[in-house]
């Protein structure tokens, strides 16, 4: 902003008058001329443009630096010496008031008196009057006590189930937890789900797909008080159950086929992951049991070969994150660590730890040397991320992955020895064709010289290069095909993965200075974080990373974290929202329970069942609270009109994978066997540039969607359109967007049309032959139910009137009612 | 520089956060659509943005700025790069218009509008390579998966259009989805991509636009049993606001059907309109489609409209390159802008036009130039940015910005002001922290502001 140079005068002087009244004492062994000069000219320049950031009264210091103490100026802030007195070249305030380096203020450069002025100063010897420091202590002492008093830091207290109120409408203890607080609400539940309902919601939110047809009769059908029970021990026991919730985890592990950023490097492993974590469902391996497989499975004992590489493809959670590859190594080294910090600290802690690489967390007492502590740990870790695009694709030890298989060992020495040799011998092949090409320059060179000068007699000089070059390129042409024979003989390579080992040496990481990666500070020792350590910290070892004390310390029971943060993600996936809605924060800024007794209920139920997923889903859906219709409740709504307290269950939206995969059951085209690789089509290495086909190959696929290709940065058009978890990022909550692209894809895909017409055709395959028995089997397998009269009626409308305009095509006008079906809401929102 | 992660903006950002969630998190009335318009943060001078990007970091020696030192020094040993030598525009500056402002002779038919542009010769971002560069050209980062300034900006303003997408990207190239990306903001706000770059715009289909079995009253007629059908549903749930909003987006659909090709197709436009934009010649026809297809998005209330031009990565054949990239959109530009100025909207369209970054003033191929992100040329045309000024410059070669800075955050926080929208208050609260299009920097230019 300018300001006329009379008006700065006039300021300034009127803020030396209040400083002069003020600081009535200056040292003796100041010379006073210069103490003069210092108030006139210095003092108000700083008190005017700098206090506001840089003093003890700043309401959030930068750069560490305090510029209202004379210690404050000549230590400086995280740069360095902001005064050297008698060295204006080295005093850093001067730079940076010249807009040099930084530019301050940043509100606009100061007039170029003023700046003589300090440039005098300091030349002067930087005579400064003021007291010593007198802003708080440099860092910050964390009361660790007082910072554990968040809720979310409490120790999981399970309620006294005896001392619950008990109703004759709750009849288990999770149903108890939910009603206490209706009535202090004055809400109160509707009525519970129809069976057909019930049904729906159990197949769609165990297994990600509708029941059939004869699955609904059988169910209506069975009276017994155990019919439901039956159906969730069914469902829970089936394979398809990892499909469904192990979707769920690759959504926070950020599982993609590719690389993603600028070079795309296509992850042609893993998948092994991906089948990983679908199989770790579907056995229920512990939880605790499975954050340390992920984390440090390489270093857990294995008692079979198998097990071993089960364990190395677990560790791929923090192999597979998106890098820059073509950033400086240092750089690259310190993003690949707060990739795999943030994702493991929100992942399982509910913690934004990766904020405090640059400054101390804002909000949560995580301080940025513990956060080095953890990158140390990370950093004595090699990370076996799979080929980089400067790499050739073949396959050899630089490959960066681990080799597994029943014959990994016996496979991999000769595949790479072999390939070392077929290397080496391309090296010559091309060193050939070099030597080769070098002769003939030079005998185009001769040939140019003589037609120049018109020359046409025999040279032997010519002559014998040229002969030199026959032989040379014979000798090229030889190697040449030695290299292809080679090729083709080549032994078979070992299967991969990608993952975590150890390296050679564990060591600390220095801090870096705001997160900068080539401003190291003090070298932090290696830890874990003191904010959720109830217990004692464990003591990282000299001889290893510490990533197994880490894996181990992020799930220990003492830590109220893990539990709560993995329980709360369950009943999310059961109701639509979390007891705690930010499903990815438990902090200071993270919101806070609507029901703490009952997250902590279930907490302690899934740490007392050892962690089991499978038992704490079943537990909950077996709640009459999970079983509640949906009906709409004026009185309720009135009151709490986002169903918070759970006066009934909340329609839901179907995400895009029990989405399609319904589409694809409904028409009958879906294959339920999963893919032993990530896609046929995809085998291919290095960078993956748009490749026309991944579109097609997706919509052509009619597997479960949790198989399609993630390429990131191209995902198939479905899953882009409905809202899939964005690969690149952890994403504990998707987006739940109604946007004109989804209505488009329901109105005018041809891939929809295509299930349309499959689905029609089956129906007809049926043998049904009335209209009404037909609409009422296409809406049981469609919708789990029959229709209503005025449902029929309006079909039977739209029938007339297609088969008039179709010429009585029957597949045409099925096709057409089965469209619109698929397009209707309620295929897609959960009741 | 690294970029830096924040948890907050301190307590001044915080305490303005909770009547800025209310307002921008959220449209004023709960039912109305996410696109609905909303009231800028003060008076706009623009309504719109178009931005003309050019791929691959157009040469600012050669184009908007005058280096008559370069110029004289050709050939001479670099003073920065011992082992290189200057190397001249091949192309003659000339001072234009009233304003006198230098422009080189690539560029004849925009030269014209010099009164009206703004150049920013002291332009600088953080990275000299072309995908970073381009990340952060449009989300403000390149390390980071940020939303795109189109995306900030829907999300700020929403649209005025309530049958079109709010922000479009004309002809993108393929793997730049993050740059019309509305990464954590809501999804709605991305830009929509009309188009694929290297196929011709006259082919541009939208996925899904047309049916492929119905014909139009078939189809209405199919519309209206979903729409019974979805009706009976809310109906039977009494309140349902995600059926609602599934009943208001078919509607959106169905009229984004004939709305979307209506503005695809030029066939109104009359042949003086196609010659404006050099449509009439095959060396201008491709970009002059893009353009006027962005003026017929402006006028039908698009709030942000991208056009994607390039390569102009002249690391060698620097005349072919920038003689072939100037020719192609030299006159579909100018025709652009007259063809705003004469419907009245010069005042309320802010058209922004550069790359990446800009070029090296050495070279050792005397036919090239290497990346050069220290310092470069951009220019701002209408939506209330002062015409015929030049702010800011390199030193006397071009190497590096000295005076009137303008870093990307500063464009950025620039182009937001001039929509309205203060770039300290454009907040969104994702995964425990508040972000900003700009993160902890950014100053408006007030410099350029009219």
């Amino acid at each position: 902003m300018p300001v006329s140079s009379s008006t700065t005068r006039a300021v300034l002087a009127f803020l030396w008058l209040g400083i002069a009244l003020t600081s009535s004492v200056v040292a003796a062994d100041f010379d006073p001329k210069s103490v003069e000069f210092f108030e006139a000219k210095i003092r108000p320049v700083l008190v005017k443009h700098c206090y506001s950031c840089h003093s003890a009264e700043s309401k959030e210091l930068r750069a560490g630096l305090y510029v209202d103490s004379r210690d404050g100026l000549r230590k400086g802030g995280e740069t360095g010496p902001a005064v050297v007195p008698g060295d204006s070249k080295k005093s850093l305030l001067l730079a940076a008031i010249r807009y040099e380096d930084l530019e301050m203020p940043p509100s606009g450069k100061l007039s170029a008196e003023v700046i003589a002025d300090i440039q005098l100063w300091i030349e002067n010897g930087a005579t400064d009057p003021r007291d010593a420091v007198k802003g708080p202590a440099a860092t910050k002492q964390i009361d660790w006590a007082k910072a554990r008093e968040l809720w979310s830091l409490q120790p999981v207290k399970k309620a006294d189930a005896a001392q619950l109120k008990s109703s004759a409408w709750a009849p288990t203890d999770i149903d108890r937890l939910v009603a206490d607080l209706w009535e202090s609400q004055k809400l109160h539940p509707v009525a519970d789900a129809p069976k057909s309902q019930l049904l729906r919601r159990a197949y769609f939110d165990l297994i990600g797909l509708p029941p059939t047809a004869e699955q609904l009769q059988a169910f209506l059908a069975d009276d017994s008080p155990q019919a439901f029970t039956k159906v969730i021990d069914e469902l829970l026991a089936s394979p398809r159950f990892g499909e469904r919730w192990g979707r769920h985890w690759l959504d926070l592990a950020r599982y993609a086929d590719s690389n993603g950023r600028a070079q795309n490097i296509f992850f042609q492993f893993a998948w092994h992951y991906r089948d990983y974590v679908i199989a770790a469902f579907n056995d229920d391996v512990p939880y605790d049991r499975f954050i340390i497989e992920q984390i440090a499975g390489d270093l857990l004992p294995a008692e079979t070969a198998a097990e071993k590489d089960r364990l190395r493809i677990a560790t791929a959670f923090l192999a597979i994150g998106p890098k820059t590859f073509e950033s400086a190594p240092e750089l690259f080294s310190m993003d690949l660590i707060d990739e795999q910090i943030d994702v493991t600290t929100r992942a399982v802690l509910g913690l934004t730890v990766s904020c405090a690489r640059c400054h101390d967390h804002k909000f949560d007492a995580i301080p940025t040397k513990e956060y080095y502590a953890l990158a140390g740990i990370f950093r004595s870790t090699d990370t076996l991320y799979g080929p980089a695009f400067f790499q050739k694709p073949v396959f050899d030890k630089r490959y960066h992955m681990y080799a597994i298989g029943a014959d990994a060992e016996k496979l991999s020495e000769p595949a790479f020895e072999y390939r070392a040799q077929l290397r080496d011998l391309m090296g010559k092949r091309d060193h050939a064709a070099v030597v080769a090409y070098r002769t003939q320059r030079q005998i185009e060179g001769m040939n140019i010289e003589r037609k120049k000068a018109g020359i046409e007699t025999p040279d032997a000089k010519l002559d014998e290069l040229l002969a030199l070059h026959k032989v040379q390129l014979a000798e090229r042409e030889r190697l040449k095909a030695e290299v292809k024979v080679m090729e083709e003989a080549a032994p078979p390579l070992p299967d991969f993965t990608q993952g975590l080992k150890e390296l050679p040496q564990a060591e600390d990481c220095t801090l870096r200075i705001r997160g900068e990666f080539d401003k190291p500070g003090e070298r932090v020792p290696r830890g874990v974080l003191t904010l959720c350590s109830p217990a004692e910290k464990p003591t990282m070892p000299a001889s290893q990373s510490g990533r197994l004390e880490l894996a181990r310390w992020l799930v220990a029971k003492e830590n109220p974290l893990p539990a709560r943060v993995a329980a709360n993600r369950i009943w999310r996936h059961l109701f639509g929202s979390g007891i705690v809605t930010s499903v990815d924060n438990f902090g200071a800024i993270g919101e806070k329970p609507s029901h703490p007794k009952l997250l902590d209920y279930l907490a302690s139920r899934f740490m007392e069942t050892g962690w089991s997923t499978k038992q704490l889903i079943r537990e909950i859906m077996l709640s009459r609270v999970y079983q509640l219709g949906t009906q709409f409740d004026t009185a309720n709504d009135s009151r709490d009109p986002n169903n918070i307290y759970l006066w009934r269950m909340t329609p839901r939206r179907l995400e895009v994978e029990p989405f399609r995969d319904a589409v694809l059951a409904v028409s009958g085209a879906l294959d339920l066997t999963p893919p032993r690789a990530p896609h046929v089509g995809l085998v291919r290495n290095g960078l993956l540039e748009e490749n026309p086909k991944l579109a097609e190959l997706a919509k052509e696929s009619s597997r479960r969607t949790v198989y399609l290709p993630v390429v990131r940065g191209h995902l198939p058009e479905m899953l882009q359109t409905f809202d899939f978890a964005d690969p690149n990022l952890l994403i504990a909550q998707r987006d739940e967007r109604t946007i004109p692209a989804q209505s488009l894809f329901m109105l005018n895909s041809p891939w929809l049309w295509k299930q349309s017409t499959l689905a029609a055709e089956r129906m007809i395959g049926q043998s049904l032959t009335s209209d009404e028995a037909k609409l009422n089997w296409l809406y049981q397998t469609f919708f789990s139910r029959e229709p209503s009269p005025v449902e029929c009626n309006a079909l039977e409308k739209f029938i007339a009137t297609s088969r008039e305009r179709t010429k009585e095509d029957e597949v045409a006008v099925w096709s057409r009612v089965c469209q619109a079906l698929f397009a209707s809401a309620e295929f897609r929102y959960l009741q | 520089m690294l970029q830096r992660v924040s948890c907050g903006f301190g307590a001044v950002a915080l305490a303005g956060l909770c009547d800025e969630e209310a307002r921008a998190n959220k449209p004023a009335n709960k039912n109305q659509s996410p696109l609905a318009p909303k009231e800028p943060h003060f008076a706009a001078k623009a309504k719109r943005t178009i931005f003309l990007c050019m791929h691959g970091g157009p040469t600012h020696v050669e184009t908007f700025e005058y280096k008559p030192k370069l110029q004289a020094d050709d050939g001479k040993t670099s003073h920065k790069n011992p082992n290189m030598q200057y190397l001249a525009s091949r192309w003659e500056f000339k001072q234009r218009g009233q304003s006198g402002l230098w422009i080189s002779e690539l560029f004849p038919h925009v030269a014209q509008h010099a009164d009206d542009l703004c150049l920013l010769n002291g332009c600088l971002t953080d990275n000299p390579n072309h995908p970073q560069a381009l990340d952060q050209l449009h989300t403000g980062s390149f390390q980071f998966i940020r939303p795109s300034v189109g995306a900030w900006t829907l999300y700020g303003l929403g649209s005025e259009n309530q049958s079109l997408p709010g922000f479009v990207t004309i002809s993108p190239k393929s793997g730049t989805a993050r740059q019309y990306g509305s990464a954590f903001l809501p999804a709605l706000y991305q830009g929509t991509p009309v188009g694929e770059h290297g196929k011709g715009i006259s082919q541009a289909v939208v996925n899904n636009l047309a049916n492929p079995k119905l014909t139009a009253d078939e189809q209405r007629e199919q519309l209206a049993l979903v729409q019974e059908l979805n009706r009976q549903a809310l109906a039977s749930q009494q309140v349902n606001p995600k059926l609602e909003g599934v009943i208001e987006a078919y509607e959106l659909a169905f009229r984004m059907q004939s709305e979307f090709p209506r503005v695809l197709d030029t066939k109104s436009e009359t042949a003086d309109t196609l010659k404006l934009y050099g449509i009439d010649e095959p060396a201008t026809a491709e970009f002059g489609k893009q353009c006027l297809l962005a003026r017929r998005l402006a006028e039908a209330g698009v709030r942000y409209i991208e056009i994607t031009h390039g390569d102009w990565d002249a690391h060698g054949g620097l005349q072919a390159i920038m003689g072939n990239n100037s020719r192609a959109t030299d006159k579909p530009i100018a025709g652009l802008l007259a063809d705003l100025k004469q419907r009245g909207l010069l005042k309320d369209t802010l058209v922004v036009w550069g790359g990446e970054f800009g070029r090296t003033p050495d070279d050792p191929t005397r036919n090239g130039r290497g990346h050069n992100h220290k310092g470069f040329s951009m220019w701002m045309w209408g939506g209330g940015v002062k015409g015929g000024i030049a702010h800011g410059r390199t030193d006397d070669y071009g190497y590096e910005a000295i005076e009137g800075r303008v870093h990307t955050h500063d464009l950025h926080a620039t182009m937001l002001h001039l929509m309205g929208l203060d770039h300290e208050r454009l907040i969104y609260r994702y995964g425990g922290r508040d972000f900003r299009l700009t993160d902890v920097h950014g100053r408006v230019v007030k410099e350029v502001v009219g």
